[in-house]
């Protein structure tokens, strides 16, 4: 089925290529391992030669030991990364020309592949997938790897020298290929990544953009121009290279709220309207790429704040409680915003809406308190909040609401400087201010 | 990709919805063996098409092996709650009728199950199967892209 109307020449190279190759299936599924073993089989895998392992640290050992030529790694391997397994990977395998690692996720965008395309990892399927969508791609690294050429030979050699850091080694392989007319974006690329390795950023970003002008949309040094750019706080390079590599890829959602802080830093305020709609807008299933979306609508909806754009940061918060799958560092996050510019009510009704998920949580108390103490109720402040702060578990704005109103409800000075050397000795760094707060 | 003649003038223009959609199909079912529903499609997930069977995993208690199962595979999210199994040819759904022929453990709280089908329409599902091979065509397409 594979192999059906291949040519005969390219099919026997394949088998040949795959004959003792090594595989290991790193993945927690038996439904997905049994596939992707037929899978391997077919390709002319022995079966003899198909490990598996369902969490990274046996998979780690399989890979050092046995020298596997070929990894499938799950989004998830037991409760650690799978792409983790990537850096032994590269270890045992530094010259990938030979080696493929492919990843099997759970999100399936366009963009979420792109976690791959910033790494030395050959390939990424998508879960739901179907037996033909692995074999077809499979078949396709398959084919990339068994083509040989004295430019790829080269390519991958000095990738392989870079990762090792034998970057003198590197250059002189670099040298006569410049002296050619081919191939001279990622030429000019690795040449780059020499310079960057040695901490020459300034001819680094020289020749990036120079594999730029060879190949406007050379992917690589586009990444790296942004990156390297954006360390140097040259924002609207950064801005600029960001807006050419969108052009021509998707970016990895994982790195949408990276956008965001690009556009605060240009000042490219209409940027946050169009992404504030833009991430509403998407419904995915992913709740690690939901809660980037909240984190993202979390960042607009402040700036809209801040600019008295008080509808649209209001209607933005609660998209990113929609999109923040509970989380709760996000929810902080919003329900101070809302404490922040005095909406109250709508603190309230999101805490409460989360309080079967986190009300054990201290954090959520401490919200709670700074939410009585907007609603006057010093009451209510005074009876949650001096247990907190006596714990030690409460935060710096909560001692401060609870020491204001004790002042308020004229409780003992001793009680009210007990609480502040309390404060004091858990922020020292405002210890002055709480001292200043009250004078007996 | 698709390359643009001229370049965005700002960053939020040149992001392309389509690029970041997931693709995703909704599950519930019906356990005929023990007559009972599970409405929850959120606590259902896809992992494998194949031509005439699928592997999900869900909640363990759902089913055993050896169960028949009829399932409504929608391809957008159901807007209202569901709280009765819907009737076939429910407007943006499919319905396949089939058996637990393989049940394992998965994590502490759910199962992974094979379902082979035993009535289904082939050219309904073999569509819903293109709809994810088209995705991984299109992923497989930009790695390829940038890959040496």
């Amino acid at each position: 089925m594979i192999f059906e109307d291949m040519n005969p020449k390219k099919v026997q190279a394949i088998k040949k290529f795959l004959g003792d190759k090594k595989a290991l299936i790193a993945d927690d599924k038996k439904t997905t391992r049994t596939t992707l073993k037929k899978i391997l089989t077919e390709f002319g895998v022995k079966v003899q030669h198909i490990f598996i392992a369902d969490n990274n640290s046996d998979a780690s050992e399989i890979i050092n030991d046995l020298k596997i030529d070929i990894v499938f790694a799950g989004y998830n391997v037991g409760s650690e990364k799978g792409i983790d397994l990537l850096n032994t990977h590269m270890n045992v395998f530094p010259n990938r020309q030979r080696a493929i690692f492919s990843l099997i996720s759970g999100p399936n965008s366009i963009a979420s592949s792109c976690l791959i395309l910033d790494t030395e990892a050959d390939d990424y399927i998508a879960e739901p997938f179907t037996t033909k969508s692995i074999a077809d791609s499979f078949l396709k690294i398959v084919e990339r790897k068994i083509t040989s050429s004295p430019f790829l030979n080269a390519y991958h050699k000095t990738k392989e020298l870079i990762f090792l850091n034998e970057l003198d080694t590197a250059r002189k392989i670099i040298e006569p290929l410049k002296l050619g007319q081919n191939h001279l974006d990622e030429i000019y690329y690795l040449e780059a990544r020499v310079f960057q390795e040695e901490g020459n950023t300034e001819e680094a970003l020289k020749l990036f953009e120079m594999a730029l002008e060879v190949n406007d949309s050379h992917y690589l040094s586009l990444k790296s121009l942004v990156e390297e750019y954006s360390n140097l706080k040259m924002w609207k390079n950064a801005y600029t290279h960001t807006i050419k590599l969108l052009n021509n890829y998707p970016i990895n959602p994982e790195n949408l709220p990276e956008l965001i802080r690009l556009s605060i830093a240009n000042q490219q305020y209409e940027d946050l309207i169009k992404y504030a709609e833009f991430f509403s807008g998407l419904e995915v299933q992913s709740p690690c790429l939901k809660t980037n979306i909240a984190a993202s609508l979390v960042i607009c909806s402040n700036y809209f704040m801040k600019n008295k754009e008080r509808d649209k940061g209001v209607k933005t918060l609660l998209e990113a409680v929609k999109h923040s799958s509970g989380k709760f560092s996000i929810l902080e996050k919003i329900i101070s915003i809302f404490i922040e510019y005095k909406e109250v009510k709508l603190a309230y009704d999101i805490l409460n809406q989360f309080e079967p998920l986190h009300g054990e949580n201290p954090s959520y108390r401490n919200l709670e308190i700074q939410i009585d103490y907007c609603n006057k109720d010093i009451k209510s402040v005074l009876k949650k909040g001096i247990p907190l702060a006596e714990s030690g578990a409460a935060n710096i704005e909560v001692y401060e609401v609870v020491i204001l109103s004790s002042i308020q409800a004229q409780r003992k000075t001793n009680s009210i400087i007990h609480l502040i050397d309390k404060a004091a000795a858990k922020f020292p760094e405002r210890s002055k201010y709480f001292q200043s707060m009250y004078k007996e | 990709m698709t390359k643009e003649t001229k370049l965005k003038a700002v960053l939020s223009d040149a992001l392309e919805e389509n690029q970041y959609k997931e693709l995703n199909h909704d599950i519930v079912l019906r356990n005929d063996t023990s007559g009972v529903s599970y409405f929850e499609y959120k606590f259902i997930k896809i992992n494998e098409l194949r031509d005439d069977s699928i592997c999900i995993s869900l909640p363990k208690n759902v089913c055993q092996k050896g169960h028949n199962l009829s399932l409504v595979i929608y391809d957008t999210r159901p807007v209202k709650k569901i709280t009765k199994f819907p009737p076939p040819d429910t407007k943006g759904s499919i319905t396949i009728i089939g058996k637990v022929i393989e049940l394992y453990p998965n994590g502490d709280d759910r199962v992974l199950v094979e379902i082979k089908f035993t009535q289904f329409k082939p050219n309904e599902w073999l569509k819903v199967v293109e709809s994810y091979t088209g995705q991984q065509n299109n992923i497989s397409s930009l790695i390829e892209e940038v890959k040496k």
